[in-house]
């Protein structure tokens, strides 16, 4: 079985067409890139995935449930970290924590017990007691990320991840990420390409809501005539006005 | 029931830390109450008469309540913390509970603290307080209602605003502030229609020991109630879908 597998799934607002018509097999362990511009579609693709917004048109398979037909079930197979800091302000980070593992069905023992080694994982143990809000913006980042793991999800949606960590932040999140390859599917997004470059098995490159390329780095990098992969990426993601242009 | 009781507890937690809303919620009728009966104890005016502005004053109380379930989930809505109640296998009845149940002890709270005050400007302590008190149930399921809506429709700036304005018809219409049979006509006619006048007449009926009184009030407001909580239910599901 695959982790996930999408046929035609597709998403309009209003006469926009956000998602266009996607077909995408990843694999259980996989570690897969979506990358893409702005606006390329790829956060309205994990929405979609993770039961968060109907497709317009198409369905997916997660853990081969389906997301249109058995919501519920898929849900109990994934986890996620949105774009955005997603925690409860006025809990501690503990509570936050064993709120998300509750939310997934642990009891409050072994709720507190998965909130501990979450903790210690993410290197939030000395801030247990406090608030989320007191916390600086990266360390409510790496919060968000642990109360998406803390589930021991089938499969990972990290939206954005390293979105506004430091360096050194940065760095810590890619180990425990890549600790987790071949245990868990993960599908990221990410901005910064090298992180992809690094991390992923394969990636996939979004245009305008529709997957443009699809491979190893290696293999897109072929794909576009490129030397490395950050040229790769631009050309592969050239605006047709702009191909037309350069000919 | 599990995941019920864990958003519960979350809701519970975060209204008491933030002690703002609350101290207002609790404070301002609080305040009014204490000041009409000051002023009652000069001039006396029929309406203001400690039986009949206590029932008032926690029906209104009660009004409150809206506001705190609207903030916070706007707020949720704004930090993406509801998006993860959604992504989770937690079911639209368990969220929802997880957002409504916490206001009813809040609610009762605060209608506790309009009688106990009320028994320092003469109320005489009596079980039909308690019948009061159980007779305010449908409103502060009718607030709660109200404030799920405007949590799901309004963003995070909007949602005090709004609220604000829905506490303020609901003093000025719920019969506490003047009798509404002086004003009459369109006017009276509109706020026997709205739940607010009939949330104050319930309670007063049933502080009253006006048993029979009571049933209409009270059908009249657990109608209302129903109807915006059915409201409410389903927008938060449509919500769901749509993020
Ligand atoms: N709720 C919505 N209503 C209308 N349009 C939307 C909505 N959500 C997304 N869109 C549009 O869909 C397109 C894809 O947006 P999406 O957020 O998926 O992009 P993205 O690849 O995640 O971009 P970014 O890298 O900036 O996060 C954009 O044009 C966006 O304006
Ligand atoms: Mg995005």
């Amino acid at each position: 079985m695959n982790a996930i597998e999408t046929t035609g799934l597709t998403k309009r607002f209003r006469g926009r067409t956000a998602v266009d018509d996607l077909n995408l097999t990843i694999a259980q362990g996989e570690f897969f890139a979506l990358l893409g511009q702005n606006g390329a579609g790829k956060t309205t693709t994990i929405r979609m995935l993770t039961c968060l917004l109907a497709p317009s048109a198409g369905d997916a398979l997660l853990m081969g449930e389906s997301i249109a037909r058995n919501a519920e079930a898929a849900k109990a197979h994934s986890n996620l970290s949105p774009q955005e800091t997603a925690i409860a302000q006025n809990l501690t980070v503990r509570e936050n924590l064993m709120l998300i593992a509750r939310l997934y069905g642990a009891n409050k023992a072994d709720a507190a017990g998965q909130a501990e080694a979450a903790m210690r994982e993410f290197g939030l143990s000395a801030r247990a007691r406090d608030r989320a809000k007191t916390l600086s913006g990266g360390m409510q980042r790496r919060l968000s990320i642990a109360m998406a793991l803390i589930t021991k999800p089938n499969v990972l949606f990290l939206d954005e991840p390293t979105l506004g960590l430091d360096v050194r932040a940065r760095r810590e999140l890619w180990k425990t990420i890549s600790a987790l390859k071949g245990k868990v599917t993960v599908v990221l997004t990410t901005h910064y390409l090298e992180e992809a470059e690094a991390l992923a098995d394969r990636i996939g490159i979004m245009h305008e809501g529709r997957l443009q390329a699809l491979g190893t780095a290696a293999e897109l990098c072929a794909k576009a005539n490129a030397t490395n992969f950050e040229d790769a990426f631009l050309a592969l993601t050239e605006s047709e006005a702009e191909t037309e242009a350069a000919l | 029931m599990n995941r019920m009781l864990a958003l519960a507890g979350r809701t519970g937690k975060e209204l008491l830390r933030d002690p703002v809303t609350l101290v207002f919620g609790v404070g301002l009728p609080l305040f009014l109450l204490v000041l009409m009966s000051v002023i009652q104890n000069n001039v006396p005016v029929e309406i203001f008469a400690i039986g009949q502005l206590a029932p008032g004053m926690a029906a209104f109380s009660l009004s409150f309540v809206s506001m705190f379930a609207a903030i916070l989930l706007a707020k949720d809505k704004s930090t993406s913390f509801l998006l993860r109640v959604f992504a989770s296998p937690a079911l639209p009845r368990e969220y929802i509970l997880g957002y409504a149940l916490p206001m009813l002890p809040i609610g009762a709270a605060q209608c506790a603290v309009c009688f106990l005050t009320a028994f320092c400007f003469g109320l005489a302590p009596s079980w039909n307080i308690l019948l009061a008190m159980l007779v305010l149930l449908p409103t502060a399921a009718l607030y709660i209602a109200f404030g799920l809506l405007f949590g799901v429709l309004l963003t995070d700036k909007q949602a005090a605003p709004i609220n604000s304005i829905l506490v303020n018809v609901a003093a000025l219409l719920g019969g506490t502030w003047f009798d509404l049979t002086l004003v009459g006509g369109t006017f009276k006619k509109i706020c026997t229609l709205l739940p607010f006048v009939h949330a104050t007449e319930s309670a007063r009926a049933a502080l009253a020991g006006n048993y029979a009184a009571i049933l209409p009030h009270l059908a009249w407001v657990s109608g209302w109630a129903a109807l915006l909580l059915v409201a409410a239910v389903l927008l938060f599901k449509k919500k769901m879908r749509e993020n």
